[in-house]
């Protein structure tokens, strides 16, 4: 069976892939979204190499998903947040010194429930 | 029937009524990286994206 | 005309369908999927509602969503610039969700149900307010809402007329009554967004006087926990606060009490299997004290500028009874109601509500005068199950004979599981899918928390009583407030009775009562006077049919799960008796999945 040039050597693949699944596999550790491990079933041979084969390959798939998840994720968040952080300037409002309490209260004007129909069409 | 508007345009609508400028670079940036997540949930296409880099 | 109201991904999920403004169903996923406050997409709980009808999605007419997605997106968004880069953990634990699902309702919708009609976004506060206001039984009222947070608003007031609800001011995040609660049950050890209510039921144990205590004669009685936790909280007169977030880290982390707050309580977070401390017992009292003040501080401000004698409470913090046995005493309020399911999930009544009376302005006709909204199982199913099961089991020729076997067993000590008719709607079970048992006996508490629930001693059981008779058992309102019937007031048990009722006498002599009326459940109402007939006293215990850690039983199957898993005597499911000791064969102990 011929690959293609790239694939003679299937060393650097395979440990690719043990690497991504390794790296998606601590990405959700750290997450608290890696999934407990399964009880051991108590299959004959063949059906538990059959198990464990898929639950390696679901461990590659989802270890795959959580590495691309982190480093698109890690973009959006020091591109996009962190850019934005630089310029939108924070809302810091400092609780009040003991006894400072505003005469007026800490209630918002809201208004709300006394719009055109329109207004709930949409997700804002 | 048909008063909802498309995800696009009710993202260019909120950000037009809501005056919400500054969240443009944040929301571009995660339109086009959610585009990437959705196709990475797929698990099929999943193993296949990290060949964009 | 049908609407169906969702609410969803945050935690609680649920639907509720409207046939012509009339609510014909309403229950939780979590009941259908088996996962406690499931927040998942509700598809279980809508699949149920649309066969109850026998209906499809393509005869919904509107679907109605509980929240502004977009708005809650932007808060996220504008918490995370406030907090970069302390918020980096949080946007990896968020985010993926957020893209996928929570911010595209719409195609979630289609994928999920095919569903390709109009959706309505109504506002997670309004949709509060609108569950709170248009299945009540007021023409005028004003209205009060506090939860943990929405888009931006975590407390709110405003008042209700007719079909039209209006939400006039609010206090916004990161400034949340219900987040401090929710940080003070993390810091106490307890899961969050779920065992609020035990920090509700540890409070009596610790001291609930708020002097500071220095050098005054009542030292020992003062809580200085109170006053520590004061410190955190600006509270105005008008009920309105404010939240030093110096002492809180949920702005940004998934951990909610930060380091300062446990120097200021004197001590690290408990542990779980931690012992319970006398300092931990006084800061459930401070925390429980400071809800009190702030909630009827908001709402003697809400009667003065609202002017109107009713109210109506929602979101997660109404769902605190021994706050709400407060209300009718101590504020100008004359009436009360609260709906059964307070909290998020009743947000999708809320919403299909709104939408039906407020945004397609048609009338508003409902009236929700009881909580038996779930689904039900007809006698035929239910004989079908426990052939094809080969449960043993006996059949009652007549009602009669089946409310005086139950009421014989429960006289008799027995632990019995009443699985009957229509399943409730809310956290609380109210005699459709509960186990009941006689409060009278001395050892009723220990037998129920060692055989059944396993849980913490320091919690009570609740008695459910007759309407008529509770001014007999206990010292409350008059006229009895209808929130009652949904156990969401706690009243003092008069003192002649508290020696009497052991089971059902929390620490501080209060009881936490439902009130049952013959209209809403008569086979119950029943049941609870036959019993009385035999006892002395037409009460009995009432707690939830479920193993610890899962939500309650809603099929035939997982009531006889359940039974078989605890230590229950009996099951009265439908017309039929099933008795534990003729199927020993099904046995096995439930603590071996108890999770919390």
């Amino acid at each position: 069976m011929r690959l293609g040039p790239g694939f003679s050597n299937l060393l650097p693949y395979a440990i690719a892939a043990i690497l991504l699944t390794g790296a998606g596999h601590l990405a959700r550790l750290w997450l608290n979204q890696a999934a407990a491990p399964p009880a051991p079933a108590k299959d004959g041979l063949r059906r538990g190499m059959g198990r464990a084969w898929l639950r390696g390959l679901q461990a590659f798939f989802h270890g795959t998903a959580a590495c691309n998840n982190f480093i698109f994720l890690s973009v959006a968040y020091f591109a996009g947040i962190g850019i934005t952080s630089l310029f939108a300037g924070r809302k810091e409002k400092k609780f009040p010194a003991p006894g400072s309490t505003p005469p007026a209260g800490y209630w918002q004007d809201l208004n709300l429930g006394k719009r055109e129909a329109d207004a709930y069409y949409r997700p804002f | 029937m048909g008063k909802n508007r498309s995800f696009a345009g009710d993202v260019w609508q909120f950000l037009k009524v809501s005056k919400a400028w500054w969240l443009t670079p944040i929301v571009v940036i995660l339109l086009l990286m959610a585009l990437l997540i959705i196709a990475g949930q797929s698990a099929v296409i999943a193993p296949f994206i990290y060949a964009l880099f | 005309m049908y609407i169906l109201g969702i609410s969803c991904h945050y935690h609680d999920s649920a639907a509720t369908l409207l046939k012509d403004g009339l609510v014909v169903a309403a229950a939780e996923e979590e009941r259908f999927s088996r996962r406690k406050h499931d927040a998942g997409f509700p598809l279980a709980a809508i699949r149920w509602c649309l066969e109850s009808q026998g209906i499809g999605i393509d005869q919904i007419d509107h679907i109605a969503f509980y929240e502004k997605p977009f708005l809650k997106f932007e808060r996220i968004l504008r918490q995370h610039l406030d907090n970069f880069p302390r918020s980096f953990k949080t946007f990896h634990m968020a985010m993926p969700k957020w893209l996928t699902e929570k911010i595209r309702i719409r195609s979630v919708l289609k994928k999920q149900l095919g569903y390709r009609g109009d959706v309505l976004y109504v506002d997670h506060h309004l949709s509060h307010a609108a569950g709170a206001f248009l299945p009540s039984p007021f023409e005028e009222a004003a209205i009060v809402t506090v939860d943990g947070v929405g888009e931006w608003t975590t407390t709110a007031y405003g008042m209700g007329r007719g079909s039209s609800v209006e939400l006039l001011r609010d206090i916004r995040f990161p400034h949340s009554l219900g987040l401090l609660y929710s940080a003070i049950t993390a810091y106490l050890g307890f899961s969050v967004n779920n065992s609020e209510y035990k920090v509700m039921g540890l409070s009596p144990y610790g001291r609930m006087d708020r002097s500071a205590g220095r050098g005054s004669a009542g030292d020992k009685a003062a809580n200085p926990m109170y006053s520590k936790l004061r410190q955190v909280i600006d509270i105005h007169e008008d009920g309105s606060y404010r939240l030093d977030m110096d002492y809180f880290l949920f702005q940004h982390s998934d951990r909610m009490p930060a380091e300062r707050l446990c120097r200021l309580l004197g001590g690290p977070v408990r542990r779980p299997e931690e012992e319970l401390l006398p300092r931990h017992k006084d800061v459930a009292a401070a925390v429980q004290m400071i809800t009190e003040d702030v909630v009827l501080a908001i709402l003697r401000h809400a009667h003065h500028v609202t002017g109107c004698p009713n109210v109506v409470l929602s979101g997660g913090v109404a769902l605190n009874s021994v706050c709400n046995g407060r209300i009718l005493a101590e504020t100008e309020f004359k009436n009360i109601w609260i709906q059964p399911n307070a909290g998020d999930a009743g947000n999708s009544m809320g919403a299909a509500l709104f939408a039906h009376c407020a945004v397609l302005g048609r009338p508003r006709s409902y009236r929700l005068d009881h909580a038996y909204l779930g689904p039900e199982f007809s006698g035929a199913e239910i004989g079908k199950f426990l052939s094809d099961k080969g449960i043993r089991h006996s059949r009652f020729a007549s009602r009669e004979a089946l409310v005086s076997e139950a009421a014989r067993l429960l006289h008799a000590g027995q632990v019995v599981g009443w699985f009957q008719g229509r399943m409730e709607w809310g956290p609380r079970a109210l005699g459709a899918r509960s186990i009941l048992a006689d409060p009278g006996r001395p050892d009723m508490q220990a037998i129920l928390n060692e055989k059944v629930k396993h849980r913490e001693a320091f919690r009570p059981f609740a008695p459910a009583v007759c309407a008529e008779d509770a001014d007999e058992y206990f010292q409350c309102d008059s006229p009895l407030p209808l929130p009652a019937d949904f156990m969401l007031m706690v009243y003092p048990i008069r003192e002649k009775w508290r020696a009497r009722l052991p089971a059902v006498t929390h620490v501080d002599g209060t009881g936490r009562l439902q009130t049952v009326r013959r209209a809403a459940n008569p086979l119950y109402y029943d049941l609870i006077k036959e019993f009385g007939t035999l006892s002395g006293i037409p009460m009995l215990v009432n707690t939830s049919f479920n193993i610890r850690g899962e939500p309650i039983v809603c099929t035939p199957g997982d009531a006889y799960r359940c039974m078989m898993g605890t230590g229950i005597d009996c099951l009265f499911i439908g017309d039929f008796l099933v008795r534990r000791e003729d199927n020993s064969k099904d046995i096995w102990d439930s603590e071996s999945v108890a999770t919390d």
